[in-house]
């Protein structure tokens, strides 16, 4: 639906300030506006509820909870979303299923082109059947 | 063993001794019976020895009546013989005519047939050779006889030619009674036997003759045998004694006489007079005639130390069943003992015996689980592939297979992993009949690999989340400064002071750290000494906390040794915390407070590190955080609620089950 020059409403969930600036500033840098960056599960769960965003990227723990619920909520309302994570993709599956992960140290290059993607409606929510485990 | 042994012992030295006592009164009771066994045929023997003499004597009698009463014709005496000698063991009956010298020619007239006819009265010369007898006082000429042998009788003969017979003749007619011969070889049987002899008178009362009977010792023995059973029996005559010597001793049946010397030592002789003599009947007991027969002793000999042996075999067999009852119950101690789970199964996967640990992690209320398949044991929320697996277990087992695996199973909700083993016992014939299974809990083991996996999931999660902020750190260092060197040395610090707060952290396990240690651990990168204060209660920071903190010290320290009270001698910097309970939950409260700089200037533009400090704070640990740029010196209040820098146990990656309720 989006078209190339449509601006993304990006849900940024990161509980480590230096790296939730950090992804907010790519985003912005990108030409899209950020929703947050919000630090806690119950936070952006109220957030999302209130304002649908065009995507998410969501960290997996936040101040020791899972994310998952988040996830899920995410799924629910048709969000495409990335879990940006520095934990392995096999331990998020049990939790996680089949999202697309994004590997801590995210690199600014590849969020823009996630954004890229989703803004050209290219984006796969799921992640493809042979990294599943 | 000692005790045993001398049990063993006794037992058989009574054993013995009872068997050789047994032994001993069986072999004289035996002896005994023999004896009076033996005893009772000689005595039956002789009894019919007696019996068949009496009869004879009584034939002998007839005859000398006979002659006693009138003239008799050979004829009339062999009708009258033949019907004595019908019954009797007699072999012949006879009359001898006594005939004086002065008498002979007148009875040789008689003889009307040869070879009398021609040799008058005759003897024998030689075997088959009659011979005129030569004159003597008196003869004793056989005038009528009957042999049983039915041989012709040698009338005309004298007897008294023939050896042992005289004496005998003449006794009976010296003493008027009956008198037996020696023993002498009779003519008409060539046996061994005597003569029995009476005087016969004629009615004036003068000898007219001898009446005379034989008998041979083997027809008595005969009638002996057949009256008593015994087989060897001999009979024999002792030499004539006197009459007066007789009389006295003349009884039915005597006492026992000496045994003849020939005779063996069982054998029994009875003597008893007859006639003018004693005559002896002994005895030899056949073999067969005792109820003991000699091996009847080895029987009971060998009876009394097979009992004996039977006996201290079962003693040993009771004190092996004891031992085994005794080594039973220690196995099962043992068993019962091990902290391993043990069960022993059936090939087929029967439980046959559990012990107590096994018992108390899958026995049920009642049972214990013997007789049930092993792989009910997990059924409690076992699932279906589980009992497979199992099954699977027990059959490769069977096969002869070492089966070991680890195992899931639901004990009472709980969650256990049991290391499986189950093993086939080799039996004599090598094919498994029974099956060992023994597990042992690995619970804890797998709880420390899975606490360890964790650990090592956190690690690499926390490495490349610090990777991600040295990345942020370098990108925003590298906008603020327009200058390498200071890019770098600022980049440095930073990265350092990270360094070193991972580094606190990882010596605490990543459980958290004390809030003075990260303190002074930065502080002192930026004095020597007293330049610095710290001072404050202690208090567990958690390692989010921890780096902040640490940052946060670094970010202040860097700037007061660039532009503040540390920029110059004489400055000092005070740290200091508390905790305040004054609002609506706990905080920690820091108070960074620089004094004797020089003079603070307001920064028209913040920088990278007071921005940090704030927002981060803010941000991270939902605290407030404020740099304060005072003339006199910089002061930084942190302010955070206790709630979120107290240390977390683990990192959560799954949700909570309130989270999923939610």
């Amino acid at each position: 639906m989006n078209t190339t020059s449509t601006p993304l409403r990006v849900l940024v969930v990161e509980d480590e300030f230096i790296i939730a600036d950090e992804i907010a500033s790519i985003v912005e840098a990108a030409g899209h506006s950020v929703i947050g960056p919000i630090a806690s599960v119950s936070e952006a769960t109220a957030a999302v509820a209130g304002d649908r965003p065009d995507f998410a990227i969501i960290d997996a723990s936040l101040r020791g909870q899972s994310s998952a619920p988040l996830a899920s909520q995410l799924r629910e309302m048709n969000v495409p979303f990335c879990v940006c994570t520095g934990y392995r993709v096999e331990d998020l599956r049990p939790t996680f299923g089949d999202a697309r992960v994004v590997a801590k140290p995210v690199r600014a290059s590849s969020i823009v082109a996630i954004l890229g993607a989703v803004q050209r409606n290219e984006w796969q929510q799921h992640s493809r059947a042979d990294r599943q485990m | 063993m000692t005790r045993q042994r001398l049990q063993a012992t006794i037992v058989l030295l009574i054993g013995v001794g009872l068997t050789v006592v047994a032994g001993w009164f069986v072999d004289g009771y035996a002896r005994r019976i023999r004896e009076d066994q033996v005893g009772l045929q000689a005595e039956n023997a002789t009894y019919a020895v007696k019996v068949a003499l009496d009869r004879v004597a009584i034939a002998v009698q007839a005859v000398r009546a006979l002659y006693a009463s009138d003239a008799v014709t050979p004829e009339q005496f062999n009708r009258f013989a033949g019907t004595l000698t019908e019954s009797e063991s007699i072999r012949s009956l006879s009359f001898y005519r006594r005939v004086p010298l002065e008498n002979r020619a007148q009875y040789e007239q008689r003889f009307d047939a040869e070879p009398q006819r021609t040799l008058g009265i005759w003897q024998y010369e030689g075997p088959d050779k009659p011979v005129r007898a030569p004159d003597r006082p008196v003869f004793y000429v056989v005038e009528a006889s009957y042999l049983l042998s039915g041989r012709p009788p040698a009338i005309g003969l004298d007897v008294t030619s023939l050896p042992g017979r005289t004496g005998a003749i003449e006794r009976a007619i010296s003493e008027h009674g009956l008198t037996v011969s020696d023993p002498t070889r009779l003519l008409d049987t060539s046996e061994d036997g005597v003569l029995l002899y009476v005087p016969v008178h004629d009615r004036a009362g003068q000898v007219i003759g001898v009446a005379a009977a034989s008998v041979t010792f083997s027809e008595l023995g005969l009638v002996a045998r057949h009256a008593s059973g015994v087989r060897d029996i001999s009979i024999s005559v002792m030499p004539a004694v006197p009459s007066q010597a007789r009389a006295s001793a003349d009884s039915e049946v005597a006492a026992t006489a000496p045994p003849a010397e020939t005779s063996p030592p069982e054998a029994d002789t009875r003597s008893f007079t007859f006639g003018d003599r004693t005559w002896l009947v002994t005895a030899v007991p056949s073999p067969t005639t005792s109820p003991f027969a000699p091996w009847t002793l080895l029987l009971i000999v060998g009876a009394g130390l097979a009992a004996t042996a039977a006996i201290l075999a079962y003693l040993a067999g009771l004190e092996k069943a004891k031992e085994l009852t005794v080594a039973r119950g220690r196995l099962r101690s043992m068993l019962d003992g091990l902290g391993p789970l043990a069960w022993l199964l059936e090939a087929d996967g029967t439980i046959i015996n559990a012990n107590r640990a096994a018992i108390g992690a899958f026995g049920r209320a009642r049972d214990n689980g013997v007789g049930k398949p092993f792989w009910d044991l997990s059924l409690n929320g076992g699932s279906a592939d589980q009992i497979d697996r199992l099954r699977q277990a027990v059959t490769a087992a069977a096969a002869g297979d070492d089966v070991r695996f680890d195992l899931e199973v639901d004990r009472e909700g709980e969650r256990k992993v049991i290391d499986l083993w189950i093993r086939p016992l080799a039996s004599m014939s090598g094919e498994p009949s029974l099956l060992v299974a023994s597990a042992v809990d690995v619970t804890d083991r797998y709880e420390g690999e899975e606490t360890q996996r964790l650990l090592m999931r956190e690690l690499d999660h926390r490495m490349k989340n610090t990777l991600q902020v040295i990345q942020a750190i370098i990108r925003r260092t590298a906008r603020a400064h327009s200058t390498v060197p200071n890019f770098e040395q600022s980049l440095i610090g930073r990265v350092n002071a990270m360094s070193r707060a991972h580094e606190l952290l990882a010596q605490e396990r990543w459980l958290g750290a004390d809030i003075r240690t990260v303190v002074l651990q930065e502080t002192e990168t930026f004095s020597a000494g007293a330049a610095i204060t710290v001072e404050g209660p202690n208090l567990r920071l958690n390692p989010k906390a921890a780096l902040s903190v640490a940052l946060a010290m670094h970010e202040l320290g860097t700037n007061a040794s660039k532009y503040g009270a540390l920029s110059q001698p004489g400055g000092s910097v005070s740290v200091a915390w508390t905790i305040e309970r004054d609002g609506k939950e706990p905080r920690l409260v820091l108070r960074w407070k620089e004094a004797g700089g020089p003079p603070v200037e307001q920064p028209t533009e913040r920088g990278f590190g007071s921005m940090l400090i704030e927002r981060s704070i803010a941000y991270e640990l939902e605290g407030e955080a404020v740099v304060d740029y005072r003339p006199d010196g910089v002061v930084c209040t942190i302010s955070i609620p206790l709630r979120t820098i107290r240390p977390f146990v683990a990192p959560q990656l799954e949700p909570t089950q309130a989270e999923i309720a939610a």
